[in-house]
């Protein structure tokens, strides 16, 4: 476990000191204080939309930022071949994938927390005050975000950086649709049409059910229970595509 | 090298003073599209939602936002309002807990459009989505109260308001008031003076104040403004 | 046991749209021995680094078997024990020289005051210790060689795998190296390096492979190689007729070559050279020089590389 700390604290260090990281980061602080202003051109709902644009942005961005950081992981690696002087040393390619995904993670939270404090902040100028749901909301925009990134580190076992980014930005789509299509397939699709529906239904990441804002924005009360469930829900799907990539990363080659 | 060294400069001024240019000949040839309200060519809301990603809540927001520039410009133009209700019902199924629209809507519905059965039903609607909100419940006994003069539907409505959390406290006032079929002015003076109050805008405050003096002149009272009622 | 050995070792990729098969490497039998410095010579494209990569895990062998002191390619034991550079290395850009050693080191599982002191050491030692805190984006191709080499022999290696380490050095550079691997040598550490600049291998190896074409044409101790190929001995005389010459051509094993007033004879062996200069001696020439020439590992290994290259 040391060496899966030291690859995941070597993975933060790298990624946290590459710029483009700071001026999404930054793009990012700047939409959120432009929702402020923005604010403003609304008759009532203010303190609705403020919080409605400021999970959006931290979602967005937040997505832009997972999926850079996930193909730069092993895709970006490969081509560049950093990555032949670190398999070269006693570590096991388990090892390898595991830590590269904490490190990254690391770096989304600091990410995370750093959009989530400016809309903190902005809360409070406006209401002088946050509600802890805002805060759960956030918590949950950081679960999706974490299995984004799994599932951009997935796509980078095997594929290069543009394609990985491509595929896991489908899957994100698709993962937002899935309740849609089921219900496409039901109603237009023959027996067959629907079971393969169904199949697809529970195999993509049902982003819906980690979708928190509206409940959040809108002071609704969030069922600790099905609270619970969708955070298992990410957890275990995350350990699924994780140990997907392990699987893959163990048999690649590195011509 | 020395003309090279001036060109550069001298190009970017220029095409930076014609951008400038073009883009204040544009803003004069007419008011942006949001402000027109070019809402006819979105697809309804169960169409238009899984599109959104999950965002449905931002893009009910910034629907709203462009409905009020919408509702502002044509106030002060032509006062003509037809693609309102279309955003409104757009707004409000995208994100059917977002209240504003449906109680500024229905106003706006109501006194601007002069389209009585659309706000009703913009309210109905609100109220079925939102049962444990007062205001949706508050918005229509006034209306059948205000307006059709309809004092059961109006009461009806109100004792269900009256009886949700944080119902403001002249509900049941008027309840008892209803019931007692008296004090109805009264009823109707709060009313107005609470709008007044709560306007955002305008052409609402406005509306507000002059069936405040009606009233107030129709009970052959002075006009005398009381703590907190100055305009 | 064999510090390296390979058996019957094949590589086959399928590469394009037709998935067309090429053999990388094949029937490589390599065998290098504890404590000696192994040089891996062929041209650009043979298969070195291909052969490199096997043996350290990286790609998969499609036939045959290769052994790291003794246990599989890619097995963690046999990993600690080995240091390796890849060709033209690249390394995390933002973090420092230290901070990749330092990580490197915990990968080796050293704990971290050995750690520092032998970063400290190994970099005093290979001239990079005044980088060590600058970002390695920074760094210029020697550099990036040097803080490669440091990582390599970080864990006290026994075997040390090097691609290519002598690319990008200037000749002081390539000097030291030859100069560090014959002292990684008299640590008892095995050396195998790849190479395609011949005068640095003929320098220090023990033993040498010749791989064309993915096939090992010749492997053994170079003294013994090059004893065993041609040598000649040249014959520097002046004052001869070119009839005369004409009388002992069938002697020699190659065309007379002029110079100005002096003319080069080569003979085949000792005998050839006796008869030789019986006959100089009966012209009456004048005879210069001597010299017996070995054949040098260069024109060994052109030798070998052309013979193979027709298909």
């Amino acid at each position: 476990m040391k060496k899966v700390a030291a690859i995941a604290l070597t993975t933060f260090k790298e990624a946290v000191r590459d710029r483009i990281l700071y001026a999404i980061l930054v793009f990012a602080l700047i939409m959120l204080a432009g929702s402020g202003v923005l604010v403003r051109l609304s008759v009532g709902g203010e303190e609705k939309i403020l919080k409605d644009l400021g999970l959006a942005c931290i979602s967005i961005f937040g997505l832009v930022i997972a999926i850079l950081l996930g193909i730069g992981l092993v895709s970006k690696e490969i081509e560049r071949r950093t990555l032949y002087t670190v398999i070269a040393k006693p570590v096991s390619r388990h090892q390898f994938i595991l830590g590269k995904y904490l490190g990254l993670v690391m770096t989304l939270l600091v990410n995370v927390l750093v959009m989530a404090a400016g809309l903190v902040g902005l809360a409070y100028a406006w209401e002088g005050a946050s509600s802890p749901s805002l805060l759960l909301a956030v918590l949950f925009i950081f679960l999706e975000l974490m299995l984004v990134t799994a599932l951009a580190l997935l796509f980078s076992t095997f594929s290069s950086p543009a394609l990985s980014a491509m595929f896991t930005l489908c899957l994100f789509v698709a993962g937002h649709l899935s309740a849609d299509l089921r219900l496409f397939a039901a109603h237009f699709g023959g027996a067959a049409t629907r079971v393969a529906a169904e199949a697809l239904y529970f195999f993509l990441p049902n982003l819906s059910y980690l979708n928190l804002k509206d409940r959040a924005v809108h002071n609704l009360v969030i069922d600790p229970g099905t609270t619970a469930l969708a955070l298992a829900y990410a957890i275990s799907y995350v350990a699924a595509v994780i140990l997907g990539a392990m699987v893959i990363f163990q048999r690649r080659e590195f011509t | 090298m020395k003309r090279s060294g001036l060109a550069n400069p001298l190009l970017l001024v220029a095409s930076l003073v014609g951008s400038i240019t073009w883009a204040a000949l544009l803003e004069r040839t007419g008011p942006r599209a949001a402000a027109r309200g070019d809402w006819l060519f979105l697809p309804n809301a169960a169409q238009l939602k899984p599109m959104l990603l999950g965002y449905q809540g931002v893009a009910a927001d910034l629907l709203w936002i462009q409905v009020v520039q919408y509702v502002g410009l044509h106030w002060q133009t032509d006062k003509r309002f037809p693609q309102l209700s279309k955003a409104l019902e757009l707004a409000t199924s995208l994100d059917p807990h977002f209240l504003e629209p449906y109680r500024f809507g229905a106003l706006y519905l109501l006194y601007l459009s002069r389209d009585p059965d659309a706000a009703v039903a913009l309210l109905k609607k609100g109220a079925a989505a939102n049962p444990k909100r007062w205001e949706l419940a508050h918005d229509l006994g006034r209306y059948y109260y205000l307006e059709t003069r309809d004092y059961a539907q109006a009461l009806q409505w109100w004792q269900q308001a009256a009886q949700l959390p944080g119902r403001p406290d002249y509900l049941p006032r008027f309840v008892a008031r209803l019931h007692a079929r008296t004090g109805h002015a009264d009823t109707a003076l709060e009313l107005w003076l609470e709008l007044y109050r709560t306007a955002q805008s305008d052409y609402m405050r406005a509306l507000a104040l002059g069936e405040i003096e009606r009233l107030k002149s129709d009970q052959g009272q002075a006009l005398r403004w009381g703590p907190g009622q100055a305009p | 046991m064999n510090a390296i050995e390979t058996n019957r070792l094949k590589k086959e990729y399928r590469t394009g749209f037709s998935r067309t098969r090429v053999t990388a490497l094949s029937q490589l039998d390599l065998a290098v021995s504890e404590g000696e410095i192994f040089g891996y010579l062929g041209p650009n494209g043979a298969g070195k680094t291909t052969t490199l990569k096997i043996l350290m895990g990286l790609l998969r062998a499609t036939a045959g078997d290769a052994r790291v002191l003794g246990r599989p390619p890619g097995n963690v034991r046999t990993k600690q024990l080995v240091g390796f550079l890849p060709e033209q290395p690249a390394f995390y850009e933002y973090l420092t020289g230290r901070e990749l050693l330092s990580f490197y080191g915990q990968l080796f599982g050293i704990d971290r005051p050995i750690r520092r002191d032998r970063i400290e050491t190994l970099a005093r030692q290979l001239r990079v210790e005044s980088a060590l805190d600058t970002q390695l984006r920074k760094y210029s191709k020697g550099m990036l060689q040097r803080i490669g080499l440091v990582q390599a022999l970080l864990n006290e290696p026994r075997v040390v795998l090097l691609d290519e380490p002598m690319s990008g050095l200037d000749p002081i550079g390539r000097r030291e190296i030859r100069d560090l691997l014959l002292r990684l040598k008299s640590e008892g550490r095995t050396v195998f390096f790849s190479s395609h600049i011949i005068p640095d291998v003929e320098m220090v190896c023990d033993r040498v492979g010749i791989l064309v074409a993915g096939r090992l044409v010749a492997q053994g101790e170079l003294e013994r190689m090059l004893d065993a190929g041609v040598a000649t001995i040249e014959v520097t005389v002046s004052r001869l007729s070119p009839e005369a010459v004409a009388g002992f051509e069938h002697l020699l094993v190659s065309r007379p070559i002029s110079r100005g007033e002096r003319l080069l004879l080569a003979v085949k062996d000792e005998g050839a050279l006796s008869k030789l200069l019986v006959r100089l001696v009966e012209e009456r020439a004048a005879v210069h020089a001597v010299v017996p020439h070995r054949e040098s590992l260069e024109e060994y290994f052109l030798r070998h590389a052309q013979s193979r290259e027709a298909p």
